[in-house]
């Protein structure tokens, strides 16, 4: 599945990872490095099955935990309303 | 070619973003802004850097003028990109200012007034100004009177003298501390005190610094064309300033000097 981030989303991204700001709801998210980097392949409009192949090829993580990761992630960036389906 | 006549204004495609500072309600559209005190429905206007009454001001009690004042000022210091933080902040004998910043409670004023009591130089005690700079920012004072629970008073003796002027109204029951102030300093460090059972001054994260420092500017988060500016300006601020958490205990109202200077910036 494909998602792309909201128009109201503001990155701002730091040596340790990153916070997102939703401006539609005025909530904050931090990211740590993983997130900061699933957060950028979602604004590269990849999908979820290219995010954890580009994960494995980017870090040493078997493949069950860089799947459960993204989708956590992702998950959590969907009930932040900060992605939505593409 | 279009003429300046036929051009779109500026605030046509400004989105209207309804915004809060207490009670006060801001409507924000491009450079403008409408604030609505709820409890008087009086307003002020914010053209720019610029303040100017609207409907029922002048006729409203002095508390609401002074929030509409107050929500103002705080706009117009973001026209011209000076934040106005929810924190205190002492400058120390070196001349370098310390912020501390967070909700109502962990003891920011406090802790001011402890390192106060050892002749640093108060900033502010409920709010400061905070403008970034190529080096990291630099805060200017935001004038209110520094204000310590009279709770406190068995750790602080003088305030005894001071009780008759403890605030009724006030929970806290909070008293007016006269002590030495500064205009401007270099910001040396940021803290996030928190109230705990033990003491420890520990390194923050960029990213936490920066969650939580985004959450004392509310007005970061007011949504029109400048916020990704004020954002990222912001961020520079983190990435250039050590952050640190202080979870304090009563000890540090008389250690706390000795604490930071643990933190060896």
């Amino acid at each position: 599945m494909r998602y792309r981030a909201i128009d109201e989303a503001l990155v701002a991204t730091l040596s340790d990872g990153a916070v997102l700001l939703n401006l539609q709801t005025k909530r904050y998210f931090s990211l740590n490095e993983t997130g900061t980097r699933i957060w950028e392949l979602v604004q590269q409009t990849a999908d979820e099955e290219t995010i954890v192949a580009t994960l494995l090829g980017e870090y040493e993580v078997d493949e069950s935990m860089a799947r459960s990761e993204v989708r956590r992630i992702l998950d959590e960036l969907i009930d932040a309303q900060l992605i939505v389906p593409a | 070619m279009s003429s300046p006549a036929d051009a779109p204004s500026p605030l046509q495609h400004a989105a209207e973003t309804p915004w809060r500072i207490g009670p006060v309600d801001i409507v924000a559209s491009g450079a403008n802004a409408l604030l609505h005190d709820a409890p008087s429905g009086a307003q002020l206007r914010v053209t720019g850097t610029r303040l100017s009454r609207d409907a029922h001001y002048d006729t409203a009690p002095r508390d609401a003028r002074i929030r509409l004042a107050r929500a103002g000022a705080m706009i117009a210091l973001r026209a011209r990109g000076l934040y106005q933080l929810h924190a205190s902040a002492v400058v120390d004998p070196q001349g370098i200012a310390w912020l501390f910043a967070g909700p109502s409670g962990v003891g920011k004023s406090t802790l001011a007034y402890a390192l106060a009591r050892q002749g640093w130089q108060i900033l502010g005690d409920d709010g400061v100004v905070l403008e970034p700079t190529a080096q990291g920012a630099t805060l200017h004072a935001w004038r209110e009177p520094l204000q310590v629970s009279s709770w406190l008073e068995s750790e602080f003796p003088e305030m005894g003298a001071r009780r008759h002027l403890e605030s009724t109204n006030d929970p806290r029951k909070r008293i007016p501390m006269p002590m030495a102030t500064a205009r401007r300093s270099p910001l040396g460090a940021i803290v996030f005190p928190r109230r705990s059972a033990i003491d420890a001054l520990t390194s923050m994260s960029q990213t936490l610094a920066l969650a939580e420092l985004i959450m004392q500017s509310s007005q970061v988060l007011l949504a029109d064309e400048e916020t990704p500016r004020h954002f990222a300006r912001l961020r520079d601020v983190v990435s250039r300033v050590p952050s640190f958490r202080l979870e304090h205990t009563q000890k540090q109202l008389h250690e706390i000097v000795n604490t930071l200077r643990g933190a060896a910036l």
